[in-house]
């Protein structure tokens, strides 16, 4: 038997051959594909935590109202905790902590002020004068270093000393301790001075600690090197400690490992705490961003799975054809082997023998050949780009796959070779046993289960793709023979003999359709895979437009500051910025479904066609879906030079005094509005400077809000008071004709008779205010430079239109803030940029801004900058905030390291799926060579000439073969339409917004039929060609 | 060309076989009811769900809408008295109504309610609060004064403006007797109460009341008007009411800041409107009604509008989601027996038809003729037995779900014609068998490969639907598709029929070769007989799907009834409990003593129950609901309780490595370690390790853990102490806890229901019994078991006719060769035994297996309220039955058989060419 293999093999070298590289061809997919789940996805995993935000991979640890005598070892003990629940991972930590509030020495007011330690302080201030604190040699002796405010207001520079006097309090005792002023620093936006008691501004007027009841002006911090602070012996009011890992060589046991600890870090924490501290938590997003990294890398998964079915079912297809052309071939063997008395299970065993040679031949190539392969596909882009190239490697699960896959399609060749009837019978297997249309009944199961929509991936929807080509493949195989028929009746009609002969011979043999199932699956899968690439990377591009709005937000971390707005446009080079609201709102008393809240986009609409990005239906832009928002002229205003001082001066009558905070809104040339506020001023006829309002160049006065306040100790019966303010401008009021000034709240009727009038000393505004009742709001006259509407014009995503069944012209009312703005609705767009997927609302800034100006409410709710088409992205050193850009956010949707692995995959499968075609191309039309010749031989005898018999046998070949080019083209411009969009998943799992359109590249797509034709073409006519040649008197005596 | 019909033939052949006609017809009408009446049902069922959701969800369904009061500054600075306030109110009350729209028709009259902030009742020991409420009905709450009179304006001028910065304005309040017996107040008296701001109130009483109807839904805006409310303005504090009249509801504005009272209009929804339908209507008009009310920042007059009931109705919405994908599992089973059995009578009635079909088709009938011949009596059958299931439906439940009827009515119209076609067709069919062999076994190939094609698809499709239910579960909430994860049961058990069915013929096969060997004749006979009969895949399918599916449904019954049982046990944990409120604590070991004499009461057990223990262990922490009980006593209490066992728990040990010498800022824990009993769901503490419970002003007790507590508790991190031991290591125990089992354990708790809260474990079980949804489930499991029993019983006797006259031929024959009667019979029931044994041995063992595999997916703990998935129970009585229900049948089909055949000749039996 070994030795009758030996032969054969040596014999039939080149059907072997093909059916091995066949074979190889599937099992190299199934490896590459193996290789991209099991060997990328760990790295891609270890990657995305890498290049994850660090603030996101942090872990922070607050603890409150730690006692003297503790603080060492609270440190060190939550120090430990946090460093150990990022295990095994170094990480590296970073303390600030403030003591309880002190008392300041020498004052009457019961000012109060706070030690702090900031562990890596020169990042995070920038020293004016002096240096650093350094440890002293004992720390009730202590170096400090004041914020600019701090040494301004206490009249302290470098080299003057503070002495803190010891508090005695039982719950928080603090030493006495003995500050030397050594330097004088700014803080630096954006690094964590939002978490200082003072939040960074060195002094507030009225602080409360939470210990008293009462109020008290406070000042600080001394800061002090945290080993004084520490050692000092003094409570501490506040601790954090934030912990970030070194994530190199992350792999995802050892993350999930990580986020395990970190989950448990809290209550670790207030256990080794105990009473030690009051108030514990850890708080971290790592666990989360993990999660959700997992879930994208599972989406991804999928769709590459999908793809390895793909490719295994086209594999078989070309297997099972290879297997029945070599049985085929062999049936003359077969017969004379079972005549000289072989039995059938000697057949098998042989047959089996065989096919595990292949198999295990296969394997052996598929082995190396897989790995270098996706060794190669990781150095190419998409996946170089994301970190993930790799050396050639093995996996377990990649070997286990390629054997598992070889053997399986070397099972599909012993079942080919061992069945006893005769290979071709009339029909083919799939429409004998009815399995097509069960196909066609799966693949409907499957585009429903896909259809519904589940979150998590599912072995259904891997499937899909696979089954819906298949059942469409067999399906056009049932129409195959019919049609032929068809033609082979029109041909009938020629006068020719050429063409009848070969729409005869194609309609009437029955292998002549044998590798119809491979042709029509491999064009399907061809197509479908370059349409499916087309539309995912079409789909992220989509996705990323609307997740991020516009080309470059900038989320601010920092209130907004005047001449922001140039600096931004002077690093990125944009086109048009404009400050942005981008902010969750209650809508009426709604706060959405299930934490699922109302978004509300605010923009300068006069540039969203510059600014604004994502797919809107029909070809409409931002700049058409948006006119009528903004309003219908700019606000004016009064220019202020930059650097000038303004004043103020009043006066009222009555007997109770009355003071007002005046409150200037100015608008610098970027559009950006800031709020300058005066201190409270009494209205006693004394003009007042209010400096610092016009930081920078090109700014106007807006606006101006009046507050009028009075001590309510001193008043016994309600009374009124007519007052007079002006509003005194460094130059010329100007034209004043478009301001005009009202009451923010005129219903409560608390102001009266208000005016306003200009002239070159400022603005005057005048009226009667009542004293007694009210509230703020409602003693507060605004001045505005401009009209504001009634109501605010604002477009809204189709999600909350269909959640609140509101259409065009509804009214609305938005919480922005704490104040309440009427919006009515202009327009329902399918979704607002910078908000996919939420209830949305988008609306002009300006005049969202002059609403809330003329209730009362000066703050300009901006959260953020917007810029188009920027030429610079890098924002890190304005220190700013996290910028996102359109073209980031793109490149992470289509090449992240989570995502990378399908475009890869897909790169793969058009080429296989093409190779698989001509493969199979050329063993169905070699094979009609052998069993034709004779044949050939008799037509020669007959008298046709060798072009005629090129003619009929090109004829009959392309009778079948373009019919199933263009059925499985057909197959898979229909999967494409049918399933590609429903296969597209966002990253969370769920459905895109926007979403998917299908995209059928017609260059690629034309450019890969036109491949496919001209490859089958060269096949058909090479063997045409030859046949014709070789068919001789020869053969026909040979035969006969 | 249209057809031919002939008419008398359809007539003929509908008399003929009116009654195989008849029992599909009854077939098709009995499951048209059930799936027809079944999901109505279940909406029925829904919407008393939704109605019992609002009803317990109680004002937290309520639509309230808040306004401010215009503004009332008077030109002298002050504030105005307001004397229109009360029709103030009622022009919001008019206009919400007008908002409302079509919500106003499922809400309750409205009631006008203004209440006034938290106040501070200043004499006194125990803190107590008094709030002050204006509360106007539809009729307004009517009260009959027992004392003093109505409070009254307390100025003469009603148009009076209140000066600015003025004393605190008097405000008249009437409270009700049980106020005026705590306060001791009368009529007339000053209550001393101020604000938050410890600014006084000058609130006097005018009246003692007694309301007329205490149920009046009026009150339920302020029940504390009436009996003063515990705990509702914080721990410990007692609400105390004062209520204005519409006469000094001006008074009331004036003696607080604008700001401090509103005008309240709350709308109860009407439970008894509701419907499933209408809640969703209701979501979106409450979502549109929010979304469109004014923001919380707005100062204006507008109208606010405040409500969860769309949070409670989408809560319930999921529960129903879920009732309905449990109540598909079962139906799907229904339909899917029930399309069997209508396939099966098909088959016998074309085989009782097949002599006249062939010879209508010999004689020239077209087969679309005979086709549309045969379509018009089943057509004319399934509309008559449909209509008379939806009419029943329509009768009893109002509605019917035609979507689930149609597989049974298109099984019933399609299945009859199909089979007679075929019949016509095969028998005369031109085409010959081929001569050549290998035609042949191409022919038979092809057959063989189209049946394991299909057995193939069908385990496919129950691997794939047996995959998705065990992966998300049947629940919609997951996403995805409902029907196939509920057809997982169903399809599994065609899996299993279909293998049985490859089973059968080679057990049957094998009988007969032993009986071949044997020397009896009968033996012979029977398994010949059904060894040829073993091959029909309709009777294997459908008595296989019938046991397996009914024996699936009953496994649900037992389960889930087992599960309601022991979650309330878990809940309870004893027959009663009585928790003690904190200020009767004391008296804790002595009320358990006096209960535990009590008749009746077998066990009476006090322990101290911590709900949040802040037990740390290794140095983390982690809480848990400790319970320090006399744990012999305890023992025996679960000893006779359905509950799990106590372990032992061994007396205090003396452990050296009590404290972690790691942590040497830890107090170190005193004394020995105190034995505990743990069980954490998240695994974080094992055996062996030791817990450090804090204690104030003392070194943490150090408990060890030395096994695992039994789940006898619904919390997920428990710990079990004995109270001996805890006190012996110097921990004070304050039993706060009685457990009561017995008979009167009920009613001796009860007594005491005035130390504190008293839970019946009886009634916990009957209230989650009776809730709308595991009612209705329970029931449609059990009419589910009842029905495919039935079916699957219909079926053997529609198989075994099927094959009677053939039987009963060949037995006839045999009679000629001296088979005596009773013989006959025996291989008439050695025939039919197989299949029976079959069905009730294969059926039931296949739905246990399946219950055994979706058990968890299929969410029963929603139903039983158990904190995991219920344990399978198996219902073995019921099983018992199903068990010998089929040997049962044959015991009666076969004498009945042969009677009815006893009085044909025996040369009519042999007689060439038909039965």
């Amino acid at each position: 038997m070994i030795a009758l293999l030996a032969r054969r093999t040596l014999a039939q070298w080149p059907v072997l051959a093909a059916l091995l590289a066949v074979v190889t061809l599937g099992a190299t997919l199934l490896g590459v594909c193996a290789l991209l789940v099991t060997r990328t996805a760990p790295v891609a995993l270890g990657v995305a935590a890498q290049q994850a935000d660090p603030r996101r991979m942090s872990v922070t640890a607050y603890t409150s109202t730690i006692k003297g005598a503790d603080t060492a070892a609270v440190t060190d003990a939550t120090r430990t905790v946090l460093t150990s629940a990022l295990a095994p991972f170094p990480a590296t930590g970073a303390v600030r902590a403030s003591s309880v509030m002190r008392d300041l020495p020498g004052r009457d007011d019961e000012a109060k002020t706070y030690l702090s330690g900031v562990e890596d302080l020169p990042d995070r201030a920038a020293l004016v004068t002096g240096r650093w604190p350094r440890a002293g040699a004992t720390p009730r002796r202590a170096e400090a270093v004041l914020l600019e405010p701090t040494a301004k207001l206490l009249g302290l520079t470098v080299g003057s000393r503070v002495r803190l006097a010891a508090d005695t309090d039982a719950e928080a005792p603090a030493p006495a301790v003995e500050l030397t002023v050594v330097g004088v620093a700014r803080p630096l936006p954006g690094v964590g001075w939002d978490r200082d008691l003072l939040e960074g501004a060195g002094y507030a007027p009225d602080h409360n600690d939470g210990t008293t009841t009462r109020d008290f002006p406070a000042y600080g911090p001394f800061l002090v090197d945290l080993v004084d602070l520490i050692g000092g012996g003094s409570s501490l009011l506040r601790m954090e400690i934030t912990v970030r890992p070194d994530l190199t060589g992350a792999t995802p046991d050892t993350l999930d490992t990580a986020a395990d600890q970190v989950l448990d870090a809290d209550s670790r924490l207030t256990g080794t705490l105990g009473d030690r501290a009051r108030f514990t938590r850890v708080a971290s997003d790592l666990p989360y961003t993990l999660i959700s990294a997992r879930h994208q890398q599972d989406v991804t998964q999928a769709a590459v799975l999908a793809v390895a079915v793909l490719g295994i079912v086209l594999t078989a297809a070309a297997l099972a054809l290879a297997g029945r052309l070599t049985a085929g071939l062999r049936a003359a063997e077969t017969a004379l082997l079972s005549a000289v008395g072989t039995s059938r299970v000697q057949l098998a065993v042989t047959a089996a023998l065989e096919a595990g040679l292949i198999a295990l031949a296969a394997a052996a190539v598929a082995i190396p050949g897989s790995s270098l392969l996706h060794a190669a596909l990781s150095h190419l882009p998409p996946m170089s780009g994301a970190g993930l190239a790799t050396a050639p490697g093995v996996t377990g699960a990649q070997i286990l796959a390629i054997v598992a896959g070889s053997f399986g399609l070397a099972l599909v060749l012993v079942l080919l070779a061992v069945r006893t009837e005769r290979p071709g019978g009339r029909r083919e297997f799939l429409a004998r046993s009815g399995a097509d249309l069960l196909l066609v009944a799966f693949a409907a199961v499957g585009w429903w289960q896909l259809h519904a929509g589940r979150t998590e991936a599912d072995f259904l929807q891997v499937l899909a793709p696979g089954l819906l080509l298949a059942a469409g493949a067999a399906l056009a195989l049932r129409l195959v023979p019919p049609a032929l028929r068809l033609a082979d009746r029109l041909a009938r009609r020629s006068e020719s003999l050429p063409l009848p002969l070969a729409a005869f011979e194609a309609a009437r043999r029955p292998q002549a359709a044998a590798a119809g199932l491979l042709i029509c699956l491999a064009a399907a899968t061809g197509t479908f895979g370059a349409a499916l690439a087309a539309t995912w990377d079409r789909s992220q591009h989509d996705q990323a437009d609307l997740a991020v709005g516009t080309d470059l937000a900038l989320r601010l971390t920092t209130p907004p500051v005047a001449g922001q707005g140039a600096a931004i446009t002077e690093a990125t080079g944009a086109a048009a910025i404009s400050p942005v609201t981008d902010r969750g709102v209650a809508i009426g008393q709604w706060l959405g479904a299930a934490g699922d809240t109302p978004h509300l986009i605010a923009l300068d609409t006069t540039r969203a066609g510059a600014l604004l990005r994502g797919r809107l239906p029909d070809g409409a832009d931002w700049a058409s879906a948006t006119r009528g928002l903004a309003p219908a002229a700019p606000a004016g205003g009064i220019p202020v030079a930059a650097g000038a001082t303004l004043t103020v001066r009043g006066t009222a009558t009555g007997t109770v005094p009355v003071t007002v905070a005046p409150r200037l809104l100015l608008q610098d040339a970027a559009g950006l509005r800031t709020v300058c506020a005066g201190a409270p001023v009494p209205l006693d006829g004394k003009r007042r400077p209010l400096a610092g309002c016009a930081p920078a160049a090109g700014m106007r006065l807006v606006a101006v809000a009046l507050p009028f306040d009075y001590d309510s100790g001193l008043l016994w019966q309600v009374s009124q008071s007519r007052f007079t303010v002006t509003l005194g401008l460094p130059g010329p009021a100007g034209d004043v004709t478009g301001w005009h000034s009202a009451p923010a709240q005129a219903a409560a009727g608390q102001l009266a008779g208000t005016a306003m009038t200009g002239s070159r000393a400022g603005l005057t505004m005048t009226g009667t205010v009542q004293l007694g009742g009210g509230s703020p709001t409602e003693m507060t006259l605004v001045g505005s430079s401009f009209e504001a509407p009634a109501a605010v014009p604002v477009l809204v995503s189709e999600k909350l239109a269909d959640g609140l069944q509101v259409r065009t012209g509804a009214a609305l009312d938005l919480t922005v803030g704490t104040t309440a703005v009427p919006v009515r609705v202009a327009g329902v767009v399918p979704a607002v940029p910078g908000a996919p997927g939420a209830a949305a609302v988008l609306a002009d800034l300006d005049s969202l801004s002059r609403v809330l100006t003329s209730r009362g409410d000066l703050s300009y709710p901006a959260d953020a900058w917007w810029a188009g088409s920027p030429a610079r992205t890098d924002l890190a050193a304005l220190h700013l905030g996290a910028a996102t850009t359109r073209a980031g956010e793109t490149a992470r949707l289509t090449a992240g390291p989570l995502n990378a692995g399908l475009p890869a995959v897909l790169r793969l499968l058009v080429p296989a799926a093409v190779l698989l075609l001509l493969a199979g191309v050329i063993l169905h039309v070699t094979h009609d060579l052998r069993d034709r010749a004779v044949e050939v031989a008799r037509l020669r005898g007959l008298g046709m000439t060798g072009r005629e018999i090129r003619t009929t046998l090109l004829g009959q070949h392309a009778a079948i073969l373009l019919p199933l080019l263009l059925a499985g083209t057909l197959v898979g411009g229909s999967g494409t339409v049918i399933v590609a969009p429903l296969l597209i998943r966002s990253e969370t799992g769920a459905t895109p917004v926007p979403p998917v359109l299908p995209a059928w590249p017609w260059t690629t797509e034309l450019l890969l039929i036109a491949l496919l034709v001209a490859g089958c073409t060269l096949a058909a006519g090479t063997v045409a060609t030859v046949q014709a040649r070789r068919a001789g008197a020869a053969l026909l005596r040979v035969v006969s | 060309m249209r057809p031919a019909l002939h008419w008398p033939s359809i007539r003929g052949r509908a008399r003929a076989d009116a009654g195989p006609l008849l029992l599909s017809a009854v077939v098709v009408a009995v499951v048209t009811f059930l799936a027809g009446a079944v999901p109505v049902a279940l909406g029925d069922t829904a919407d008393e769900a939704v109605q019992a959701a609002v009803r317990q969800a109680g004002s937290d369904a309520d639509v309230q809408v808040q306004a401010r009061w215009e503004y009332d500054d008077g030109s002298g600075g002050g504030r105005v008295r307001t004397a229109r306030s009360a029709e103030a109110l009622d022009d919001l009350r008019d206009r919400s109504l007008d908002e409302l729209g079509p919500l106003g028709e499922v809400l309750l009259p409205p009631v006008e309610l203004v209440d006034s902030p938290y106040l501070k009742i200043v004499n006194g020991a125990e803190p107590r609060s008094f709030r002050i409420d204006y509360v106007a009905g539809g009729s307004g709450p009517a009260v009959t004064w027992v004392s003093g009179a109505a409070p009254q304006p307390s100025v003469a001028r009603l148009d009076v403006e209140a000066p600015f910065n003025g004393p605190p304005w008097p405000v008249q309040v009437g409270v009700s007797e049980a106020t005026a017996a705590r306060l001791g107040v009368k009529a007339g008296d000053r209550l001393q109460v101020e604000d938050d701001n410890r600014n006084p109130k000058d609130v006097r009483v005018s009246g003692v009341f007694r309301p007329t109807d205490p149920g009046d839904p009026a009150w339920q805006a302020a029940p504390w008007l009436l009996n003063p409310v515990h705990g509702r303005d914080g721990a410990g504090i007692t609400r105390f009411g004062g209520m204005v009249s519409k006469d000094s509801l001006p008074d009331f504005r004036l003696a607080f800041e604008p700001d401090q009272t509103n005008r309240i209009v709350r709308f109860s929804p009407d439970p008894a409107l509701l419907t499933l339908d209408s809640a969703q209507r209701i979501v979106s008009a409450v979502v549109r009604l929010k979304a469109t009310s004014a923001s919380s920042g707005d100062r204006s007059t507008e109208s606010q509008w405040w409500t969860q009931l769309d949070t409670v109705l989408s809560d319930v919405q999921d529960q129903i989601d879920a009732a309905t994908a449990q109540a598909a599992v079962l139906l799907i089973a229904v339909t899917t027996v029930a399309v069997l059995i209508l396939l099966l009578a098909a088959e016998l009635l074309a085989a009782r038809r097949s002599p006249a079909l062939t010879v209508a088709r010999q004689r020239g009938a077209a087969l679309p003729s005979l086709g549309l011949e045969l379509l018009i009596e089943s057509a004319l059958v399934a509309a008559l037995a449909a209509g008379a299931g939806a009419l029943l439906s329509a009768l009893f439940t109002g509605a019917v779900a035609a979507a689930w009827t149609l597989p049974v009515v298109l099984a019933g119209l399609l299945a009859g014609p199909a089979f007679g076609v075929v019949r016509a067709f095969r028998a005369t069919r031109d085409r010959r068998v081929p001569a050549n062999r290998g035609a042949r076994l191409v022919a038979r190939r092809t057959a063989a490969l189209r049946r394991l094609t299909l057995e193939l698809a069908v385990l496919a499709a129950a691997a794939t639907a047996l995959t998705l239910l065990n992966r998300h579960g049947v629940l919609p909430s997951a996403g995805g598709t409902v029907l196939l994860p509920a057809a997982a049961p169903a399809l599994a058990v065609l899996t299993g029929a279909a293998l049985l069915l490859r089973l059968l013929p080679l057990i049957t096969g094998l009988a007969l070769r032993q009986a071949l060997r044997s020397s009896r004749p009968l033996a012979v006979f029977g398994a010949a007989r059904a060894a040829s009969a073993s091959a029909r895949p309709l009777p294997v399918l459908t008595l296989v799907g019938a046991a397996a599916l009914a024996s699936f449904a009953l496994a649900v019954t037992s389960t889930v009834d087992r599960g309601l049982t022991d979650g309330a046990w878990r809940t309870v944990g004893a027959d009663a409990r009585l928790r003690v409120a904190s200020d009767s604590v004391v008296t804790v070991p002595e009320t358990a003593q006096r209960i535990a004499a009590t008749p009746g009461v077998r066990h009476a057990v006090a322990a101290q129950v911590v709900d949040v223990a802040p037990l740390v262990v290794a140095d983390a922490e982690r809480p848990a609901r400790l319970v320090i009980v006399d744990s012999a006593a305890y023992r025996a209490l679960l000893a006779e309780t359905p509950l799990p066992a106590l372990p032992s728990l061994p007396a205090a040990l003396s452990l050296p490595t009590a404290s972690s010498p790691a942590a040497p800022n830890q107090p170190t824990a005193s004394g020995p370690a105190v034995p505990a009993l743990v069980r954490y769901a998240g695994g974080h503490v094992r055996t062996g390790d030791h817990l450090k419970l804090p204690r104030q002003a003392a070194p943490a007790l150090d408990l060890v853990a030395t096994g695992i507590a039994p789940a006898v508790d619904s919390s997920e991190d428990l710990v079990v102490v004995d109270a001996a031991t805890m006190t012996a290591a110097g921990y004070q125990v304050v039993p706060d806890t009685i457990w009561v089992t017995g008979p009167g354990a009920g009613q001796a708790a009860a007594a005491h229901s005035g130390e504190g809260l008293v839970d019946l474990r009886a009634e916990v079980e009957a209230s989650r019994r009776d809730a709308p949804l595991v009612t209705g489930l329970i029931r449609l499991a059990w009419a589910s078991a009842a029905m495919l029993l039935a079916l699957g019983l219909l079926g053997f006797a529609l198989s075994a006719s099927a094959g009677a006259p053939e039987r009963w031929q060949t037995l006839s024959r045999l009679r000629t060769l001296g088979l005596r009667t009773s013989e006959a019979r025996r291989v008439a029931a050695g025939e039919l035994l197989p299949l029976a044994l079959l069905a009730a041995a294969g059926g039931p063992l296949l739905g246990l297996l399946l219950i055994h595999l979706t058990v968890g997916p299929l969410s029963l703990r929603l139903l039983t309220a158990q904190p995991e998935a219920p344990p399978l129970v198996l219902p073995w009585a019921a099983l018992t039955v199903l068990f010998l229900a089929f040997p049962a049948m044959v015991a009666a089909v076969v004498p009945l058989e042969s009677a009815l055949r006893r009085r044909r000749r025996l040369a009519e039996v042999l007689r060439v060419g038909g039965a």
